[in-house]
């Protein structure tokens, strides 16, 4: 089964991510934020990353440039959501090794269509 | 390991197991380079292969043109597992690379 | 959490839940920022809160919520980039609009918590605010309502969502794309094979792969890829909308498809001639390789691999979620208590069976369960404790408030905000926490001015404590304020004919009266702190979780109140007494040890009431003449040492029995009164045991002690009273009988 990180410090994102994501057949693991999130990715290979931008500790882009640096994780799918949509963001993302985006709010449906937009 | 390169047998015989992808793409390169130094004929089973990508089907492609040219056979063996062979008819290639030999299917390297 | 049904509801519950955090958070945060309004980290905090709050909240359906919440966010985001400055206004503001958010979250469907009016004042308030800054115009515009993304998020969100052509019958439009990918496409995790499938679910797709561009195997980069795909994708070209527009929804919802991918391939889509199916393969091989069989059996092949996609789902519900803690509504951890509760009863008629019966086995069953429902009970208690952080984080809000409205600088410090206690208890202590913190803003707490002059520092500080004491957690509301004016209270009290006008009287009873239903020594009734209602509704609250409150106070130097209150309500660890005919518990915690009286003792004492304890006097109080008991008493009483707030002191009971768990059940409203007992409960075999509560009992008799006139050093109380050598004459007027038999004690 696969496995989803989804990396947030909204518990009810979270929330909602996980539960989502099980209920379409993802094995989901969650963090608090990137800390956590670099943490979990060490512990366990993850096949996707869906991570929140805005995080105490560490934020979004320097999780993912972390992540992107863990053996494993070199072409690893990650996701970043987002609520911005100005384009610097996203391009800090992209250059820290984020794959796509979500922008928030969104609904399940949507999730899933996007994490099977990059995940097998 | 998805890519295993089982030089005990002649010819030899590269195993791709589980999800061949990106992830050891690197790898395949180097064990395909390494059969083609092989004389004669190398082998490629993906019999256990779960799943595969662009970069897989691309380095068999690129090895299999390689090999033709030199004149060596580099033929698969065994079975293509139908998920795989869906993948790459999904993606429009019209066959699995290595695959449609001029020789027969059963001929095997038994 | 595996219910199919789990969706929105539950989600809108856990935002809910986060959105209380979060706003008690943003609170303190502010006031913080309040003293320091360059802290960076105060402001990204605040920033970050917001964003999340307005975030969830969109997911979640409180569009009105993340409407609003936005335009704060990009306030904050100003803040955050320089643009604007952390004014007192802009906090105060913002305060006032989290009451707003708080109400909208907690808003139930369609209905409307929040005051639309005070909403528009706010948000005119804070783009006059904003004005100020730079950069101001823009970032309103900017605001444009979350719940209605801005152009640009329209469209990604669209990825998935929007308008997914439909298929279906009539007439159809054709497109022709070719997609290359570059080099680093699959390098950040895109994979194009994923792509065309997701092509696959928007029409009809004849698909080629060109091989053309893949190097010699030497010279291929392996994680770079070389395949590139020319597609004709026949969509349906959807009922009524215009040609146009369908043509538009058409190459949008195949854009959306390369969304990541955009920058880093090259993707042409253009319009083609609706062919029928393997014309238009044909038609569009431009390639060197034969046409493929792929046309044909793509759909055969999309359905099987549909079927193979969903198949993990159904087992993937039943997985235990991973997560590492989990929220449980309060009434289920109740039920629990009170089910363990019943348990330990029940527990205690077994273990008495088993006691009784003498079989080994029965007896090592009872014991076994004894254990079980010990762990049990300890287990349980601790799911209900909770951090009393929350609680004394909404004074920060309260104070600051406060301190405004009354020209006061004050500033609340925060100690053992994690000491843990009761559930039950921290949501009974809101309201007296705050009746004492308004007294000390308002009586305790001078203007700037007098501090000034009265060479103090200028800035007052109030302080909120907790800390574990044995059984109890004492709970301190110190301020460093002008202190109890002594003399002022008891002039109040012997006006209310609370004293007489000459008796000696100790501070502990001079302060004791401010508790007194209706006393106020304010010379000016204010809003704050109200007209002296305040202060004794605390003691009853406290009293009423079996908690007690000290005051002491210096004039000039300050005040401070600390209430102790239990760690648990619910069940105690006690000791079973006899005394005559009737079972009494004592809470272990507050029990010392138990030494024998006997009655040539009694005798020696000269009708002293104390005993000596390893060369210590310790004075005592015999139950069986506190309760009336009209039995004679036995050869050899026993001591109880109890340790309470006025030392230590003796309860003399007739015999102990031993431990027991007990289940604290109230004794309803008709015993209210009966202060010294604390509840009743009910014995494994099945008589009643009032529980005691040492404290008061030691407080009553020391109050009565001093109603009659006698010295007023506590300890020793009774040996140079009233005559009172004898057993059973001469009944106290407590009355309270041990067969529940209340009378009205004090």
């Amino acid at each position: 089964m696969k496995q989803v990180l989804t990396v947030d410090d909204s518990s009810s994102v979270r929330q909602m991510v996980g539960f989502t994501l099980r209920k379409a057949g993802y094995e989901v693991v969650e963090a608090v934020d990137g800390r956590q999130g670099i943490e979990k990715a060490r512990a366990q290979k993850c096949d996707l990353v869906i991570t929140d931008l805005n995080m105490p500790q560490m934020d979004g882009i320097q999780m993912i440039a972390g992540v992107r640096q863990l053996p494993g994780y070199s072409f690893t799918p990650i996701l970043m959501l987002t609520t911005e949509s100005q384009p610097e963001k996203k391009d800090a993302g992209r250059k820290a090794g984020a794959t796509g985006w979500i922008v928030k709010p969104f609904q399940a449906e949507q999730l899933i269509a996007v994490v099977q937009k990059l995940v097998r | 390991m998805p890519v295993r390169f089982d030089r005990s047998e002649t010819p030899g015989v590269i195993r791709l197991e589980g999800a061949v992808d990106i992830g050891c793409a690197a790898e395949l390169k180097a064990a395909l380079l390494e059969a083609l130094t092989s004389k004669g004929e190398a082998r490629i089973s993906v019999e256990t292969a779960t799943g595969i990508d662009v970069t897989a089907v691309q380095l068999l492609w690129a090895a299999e043109r390689e090999a033709r040219v030199s004149g060596m056979v580099l033929a698969l063996e065994g079975p293509v597992p139908e998920a795989l062979r869906a993948t790459l008819l999904e993606a429009g290639f019209e066959r699995f690379p290595c695959a449609e030999d001029p020789e027969p299917v059963d001929e095997g390297g038994e | 959490m595996t219910s199919e049904s789990g969706g929105l509801d539950q989600f809108r519950l856990a935002f809910r839940e986060e959105a209380r955090e979060l706003l008690v958070e943003l609170e303190s945060n502010l006031l913080e920022m309040n003293e320091r309004p360059e802290d960076g980290e105060l402001v990204g905090n605040v920033f970050r809160a917001l964003h999340t709050i307005k975030g969830s909240g969109a997911m979640f359906g409180f569009e009105d919520l993340a409407t609003f919440t936005h335009n704060l966010e990009n306030a904050f985001d100003e803040v955050r980039k320089g643009r604007l400055a952390v004014t007192p206004e802009l906090v105060d503001l913002t305060l006032s609009a989290l009451d707003q958010i708080r109400a909208m979250a907690e808003a139930d469907d369609g209905e409307t918590a929040a005051d639309p009016a005070a909403c528009t004042e706010i948000l005119a308030r804070l783009r006059a605010l904003m004005g100020k800054g730079e950069d101001a115009a823009g970032s309103i515009r900017h605001t444009a309502p979350a719940a209605k993304p801005v152009q640009g998020a329209a469209n990604e969100l669209g990825a998935a969502i929007e308008p997914r052509v439909q298929p279906g019958s009539g007439p159809e439009q054709a497109w022709k794309i070719r997609f290359a990918p570059g080099p680093d496409l699959m390098r950040n995790g895109a994979d194009p094979l994923l792509l065309v499938r997701e092509l696959r679910g928007i029409g009809r797709l004849t698909v080629e792969a060109s091989t053309a561009g893949i190097p010699s195997l030497r010279e291929l980069e392996p994680e770079r890829c070389y395949v590139s795909w020319e597609m004709v994708l026949a969509i349906p070209a959807g009922g009524d909308r215009g040609q146009d527009a369908a043509r538009a929804a058409g190459e949008d919802a195949i854009r959306d498809v390369f969304i990541f991918v955009e920058d880093s391939c090259e993707l042409t889509i253009e319009p083609a001639r609706v062919e029928p199916l393997a014309d238009a393969a044909l038609a569009n091989t431009g390639a060197k390789e034969p046409v493929s069989t792929a046309v044909c059996t793509a759909d055969v092949t999309a359905r099987a691999l549909e079927e193979k996609r969903r198949s993990p789902g159904r087992r993937a519900t039943d997985q235990p979620d991973s997560a590492s803690s989990l929220r449980v509504p309060a009434a289920r951890l109740d039920q629990l208590v009170d089910l363990v509760g019943e348990l330990v009863t029940v527990q205690a008629r077994l273990s008495e069976f088993a006691a009784q019966s003498q079989e080994n086995e029965v007896l090592a069953v009872a014991e076994e369960i004894e254990r079980l429902t010990s762990a049990l009970r300890e287990n349980s208690m601790t799911l209900r404790m909770l951090p009393i952080r929350a609680t004394f984080e909404r004074f920060r809000r309260l104070v600051h408030d406060l301190a405004r409205d009354l020209g006061k600088n004050v500033e609340l410090t925060i100690e053992g905000a994690e000491t843990e206690l009761d559930k039950t208890v921290i949501d009974q202590l809101g309201d007296p926490l705050m009746h004492l913190i308004r007294n000390s803003m308002d009586h305790g707490v001078e203007l700037p001015e007098s501090r000034v002059a009265g060479g103090k520092r200028r800035m007052a500080k109030i302080h909120l404590s907790a800390r574990h004491s044995g059984a109890s957690v004492l709970i301190a509301v110190s301020d460093d304020g002008a202190g109890i004016d002594t003399e002022a209270v008891r002039a109040r009290a012997i006006e209310r004919g609370l004293a007489g006008a000459d008796d000696p009287l100790t501070e502990t009873e001079i302060f004791s009266f401010i508790f007194q239903p209706g006393f106020s020594t304010a010379k000016e009734v204010t809003d704050i702190s109200g007209r002296g209602v305040g202060m004794d509704v605390v003691r009853q609250r406290v009293e009423s979780l079996r908690g007690a409150i000290e005051v002491t106070s210096q004039r000039g130097a300050g005040t401070t109140v600390t209430l102790r209150l239990p760690l648990t309500l619910a069940i105690i660890d006690g000791l079973l007494v006899k005394i005559g005919d009737a079972f009494f518990v004592l809470p272990l915690a507050s029990t010392l040890e138990c030494i024998e009286l006997t009655r040539e003792e009694v005798e020696q004492a000269n009708g002293k009431h104390v005993a000596y304890v390893r060369g210590e006097i310790v004075p005592y109080i015999r139950l069986r003449q506190y309760f009336n008991v009209g039995t004679p008493p036995p050869e050899r009483e026993q001591i109880m040492v109890v340790e309470c707030e006025d030392g230590r002191c003796g309860l003399v009971v007739d015999q102990v029995l031993g431990n027991c768990q007990t289940v604290i059940r109230n004794l309803g409203r008709f015993y209210r009164h009966v202060q010294v007992v604390s509840g009743a409960t009910i014995l494994g075999n099945g008589a009643v045991a009032l529980i005691l509560d040492p404290q008061r009992l030691v407080q009553e008799a020391i109050r009565a002690k001093i109603q009659r006139g006698g010295s007023r050093s506590c300890g020793t109380t009774r040996e140079n009273g009233h005559p009172r050598g004898g057993t059973h004459q001469n009944a106290t007027e407590h009355s309270v009988g041990a067969g529940v038999r209340a009378g009205a004690s004090r």
